[in-house]
């Protein structure tokens, strides 16, 4: 099993913002990769953010290794499993620390390490905070200064578990949904019924819901929609998609519209471009543009894009006077799980009267359950 | 389509012209029904009484012994035709004295292979209930072709519109130009299932005995996979709304009774376990590596491992050695990591760059040696062994490894049918320590040529560093090798294979 060793080089910059002059392009290709992080923040990256921030990444080790002084040297493996253990700081299996968070990443790291490699990184942590270096993290085929030895989780997990909620469980139990909007169509409800005994089971456990090859995705909304009008405590699930990759947990707050109708124009919609055009005549515009869903990352970051662009969205709609929103909802699950986990973001933080209405196609359109504060 | 019955007396003088014992089991086939016909393709399984082409086994039977008469031994004796096969090719009761028996292929253009002919089914009765289920099976996915081009006509779909995972669709699966199979399907989403509405796996003498299964499984597996299944299988009859299920198709259940699947042929599903076993027994690699598959270690990644190989993304070298080297395979072939988490991507990019330099080995030495390297596993000229050990060496054996063209300094590696390999891979100005790192890894295998692979950049490093290079790794014994990669495609790859492995499964 190939150790991959990662050398810590105490780093003298130029860093961006020290104003100081830049001849190896140091300063430039921090900024590069620390735009691509600023961009990461605001949505999942593209094919090409991800190679300028790797080209960038690569330039950096190779100016680093070239002028900077090495700290210390340590596992791949050990930063995952500081990762996995829930403990570490946000960034800190990137790749460099500029001067202002380096001295922290390194005395958290610290904490970690065994033996004598706590009081070297604290030391470190001192001398760079006294002369303004930054930290970068270089792979290395042989270990440059002392080896930390951090402690190995028996598995490194990706995700950390979700915690067990068996009283939330329990009242999901006791609760038999009729799931009216599937009154027409048995398979339907069959699904529906199915998913709630693993939804039950899911947050029993903390253990994350399977989202894209079972339930259809009005299933899976309806289900949820429910699920939170009845969750009576603060709860929520983990949802896994069919690539394997997690998305954040559902929440699941008391959420029952008090103003089924809002005051105010509607707004019909359909979810996403481009899938259903012969619903074009029906509705006002689509929600999301499929050319901005449909790219190459996976169902998380989509989930997670779509999140977003529903808050940024709602907003929107809710200032040109938009009180009630009907969507004619439409396959995809990561998009279906992110309008609604905007929509809830968007109101809980805002506590606007909006209300949004889903239709889903059942042998026609079928009104589902509002959703709304 | 059946036949009448075969009047007894016909059936008596047929055994009588040529002598014949003939098998209860068959004899009473023919009693029932003269012949069986696929109408949409013409398939005739041949009785005692002319089926809608003219043609009946005695006729068969006496023209196969008239046409090779020449033929050393003639047409074997214990031979009855009972269907014609596309490519020349019959299929034959081999009359060995049992009540029930077997049903061989023949090739009538390799007569030497007819006293060793390849088994089509153990008794004549499941070759003639594989016929009837094939022949339905061919039925029902004609009846959805017609149903998908009346759509299309009819302007209800568009003719360029491609299915979804959930839509019923039809596959023509080739090879060449050899249909290995037909098969229409879709996924299930209400009961998270591959559904199999029609398939009809090819019996070709000049197939490896189970290729064509092996091949169907991979297929449908990689579509279940991809799909989102949970792998299941649910074989159904046609595309109708609540379709009943059919038995698991013969070729699909004999298969996976060789590798020691467990599936139960009635109920017409393949659970998920057994798909699992199936997948793995089914994926196109070498006993080494798919007995690392089978192993509990990589239970959990198993199915995305086969789907990598099986959809091109990874090749069967590059999982072997990920499998070996990599302290989180499963993650490391799923592209789980964060590209932004550099620390721990970094070290993702330069497993995956070790596979690709080792994959890349291997490839060469299965050219052969000189070989205008075609590399298709079709056009590999040698078998190559590749067995990865947990030291992080590798060993490779052929028939013949010559390595020459990419050998440097003086010392040529010799020609061998063994060689212990290290790779040395890191940045241009990290090659030094890497190849110093990778020397002492080889170096305790006396017994074996041994190799360090590197990058070609290690062509453009200095030529005093280069020679000293060289001649360290010579006074060690170990050989060094510049494949033909550099540093930077090899990382853009391995970046494009991560990212590719990420979002495969959609």
């Amino acid at each position: 099993m190939t150790e991959r060793l990662l050398v810590v080089l105490d780093m003298p910059g130029p860093w961006p913002g020290s104003g100081q002059p830049d001849p190896d392009g140091f300063c430039d290709v921090v900024t590069a990769a620390l735009t691509e992080e600023r961009r990461a923040a605001g949505g999942p990256l593209s094919q090409e953010d991800l190679r300028r921030h790797d080209a960038a990444c690569i330039a950096i080790e190779r100016i680093a290794r070239r002028r900077g002084t090495a700290v210390a040297t340590l596992s791949a493996q050990a930063i995952r499993g500081w990762q996995a253990s829930g403990g570490a700081p946000a960034r800190a299996a990137a790749g460099f620390h500029p001067p202002d968070a380096a001295p922290d990443w390194l005395r958290a790291l610290s904490r970690q390490v065994q033996g004598e490699g706590g009081a070297i990184l604290e030391r470190a942590a001192q001398r760079l905070q006294a002369r303004r270096h930054g930290v970068v993290l270089s792979p290395s085929p042989v270990p440059e200064g002392p080896l930390l030895v951090m402690p190995q989780p028996a598995e490194v997990t990706w995700h950390a578990r979700g915690n067990p909620d068996p009283v939330a469980a329990s009242a999901f139990r006791l609760i038999d949904p009729q799931w009216e909007p599937f009154a027409g169509s048995e398979p339907r409800k069959a699904a529906a019924r199915r998913l709630w005994r693993q939804l039950a089971a899911a947050i029993e456990t903390g253990e994350p819901l399977p989202v894209g090859a079972g339930a259809r995705h009005d299933v899976l909304a309806e289900a949820l929609r429910v699920a939170a009008a009845i969750t009576t405590r603060a709860a929520s699930v983990r949802i896994l998609y069919v690539d394997g990759s997690e998305a954040e947990p559902f929440p699941l707050p008391i959420l029952v519209p008090r103003r089924l109708a809002g005051h105010g124009p509607a707004l019909r919609v359909g979810l996403m471009s481009m899938r259903h055009t012969t619903m074009d005549a029906d509705v006002g515009g689509y929600w999301f543009r499929n050319r901005l869903v449909s790219t190459s990352r996976t169902h998380a970051e989509t989930d997670a894009f779509c999140a977003a662009e529903t808050v940024r969205k709602l907003a929107d709609v809710y200032s040109a006077g938009i009180r009630r929103v009907e969507l004619l909802q439409t396959g995809f699950e990561p998009a279906v799980l992110g309008f609604y986990r905007g929509l809830l973001r968007w109101l809980r933080t805002t506590g606007a009267d909006l209300v949004v209405q889903p239709e889903y196609l059942v042998r026609g359109p079928v009104p589902g359950t509002p959703w709304g504060n | 389509m059946a036949g009448p019955p075969a009047p007894g007396e016909r059936i008596r003088a047929f055994a009588d012209v040529y002598g014949l014992a003939l098998p209860p089991a068959w004899q009473h086939w023919c009693e029932e029904q003269g012949w069986l016909e696929q109408p949409d393709e013409g398939w005739e399984l041949l009785g005692l009484l002319p089926a809608p082409s003219g043609m009946d086994a005695a006729a068969m039977l006496a023209g196969m012994r008239l046409a090779n008469r020449e033929v050393p031994g003639g047409f074997p004796a214990d031979l009855i035709p009972v269907e014609r096969l596309p490519e020349r090719q019959l299929a034959c009761l081999k009359l060995d004295g049992s009540d029930d028996p077997p049903v061989v292929l023949i090739d009538l253009d390799d007569p030497g292979g007819w006293a060793d002919a390849q088994l089509a089914a153990d008794r004549f009765s499941e070759f003639a209930a594989e016929f009837t289920e094939q022949a339905n099976a061919l039925r029902e996915a004609m009846g959805f072709l017609r149903h998908a081009q009346r759509a299309v006509r009819t302007g209800k779909r568009a003719a360029g519109q491609a299915p979804r995972p959930d839509d019923w669709r039809a596959y023509r699966f080739c090879s060449q130009n050899v249909v290995i199979a037909i098969i229409v399907l879709r996924h299930n989403r209400d009961d998270n299932v591959l559904d199999v509405g029609a398939c009809l796996v090819t019996a070709l003498s000049r197939l490896a005995q189970d290729a064509p299964a092996r091949a169907v499984c991979t297929l449908l597996l990689a579509e279940s996979y991809r799909a989102g299944g949970d792998l299941s299988l649910r074989f159904l009859q046609g595309t109708r709304p609540g379709a009943g299920h059919v038995p698991v198709p013969w070729p699909i259940a004999r298969w996976a009774a060789r590798c020691g699947a467990d599936i139960d042929r009635s109920s017409g599903m393949v659970p998920a376990d057994a798909a699992r076993r199936l997948f793995i027994e089914s994926i196109q690699v070498g006993d080494h590596l798919r007995r690392r598959l089978r192993s509990d270690s990589v239970r959990a990644e198993a199915a995305a491992i086969c789907y990598g190989m099986a959809s091109g993304l990874w090749a069967p070298a590059e999982v072997e050695v990920a499998l070996g080297w990599s302290a989180h395979p499963g993650r490391l072939l799923r592209g789980v990591t964060d590209p932004l988490d550099r620390a721990c991507f970094s070290a993702d990019l330069l497993d995956v760059r070790s596979a690709l330099l080792v994959a890349s080995l291997v490839r060469r030495v299965a050219a052969g040696p000189g070989g205008q390297a075609r590399l298709d596993v079709e056009d590999a000229a040698q078998p190559v062994d590749l067995i990865v050990g947990d030291d992080e060496t590798c060993i490779v054996q052929a028939a013949v490894i010559e390595l020459a063209d990419w050998s440097l300094g003086p010392r040529v590696i010799p020609s061998a049918g063994r060689v212990r390999l290290a790779v040395a891979d890191a940045e241009p100005d990290q090659l030094r320590p890497a190849i110093d790192e990778a020397v002492a890894r080889v170096r305790g295998y006396a017994a074996d040529v041994r190799a360090v692979l590197c990058p070609r950049d290690l062509l453009a490093v200095e030529r005093s560093l280069r020679d000293r290079l060289v001649a360290e790794a010579a006074r060690a014994d170990v050989y060094l090798l510049a494949a033909p990669e550099y540093t930077p495609g090899l990382t853009i790859q391995a970046a494009d294979k991560l990212s590719r492995a990420r979002t495969a499964r959609q």
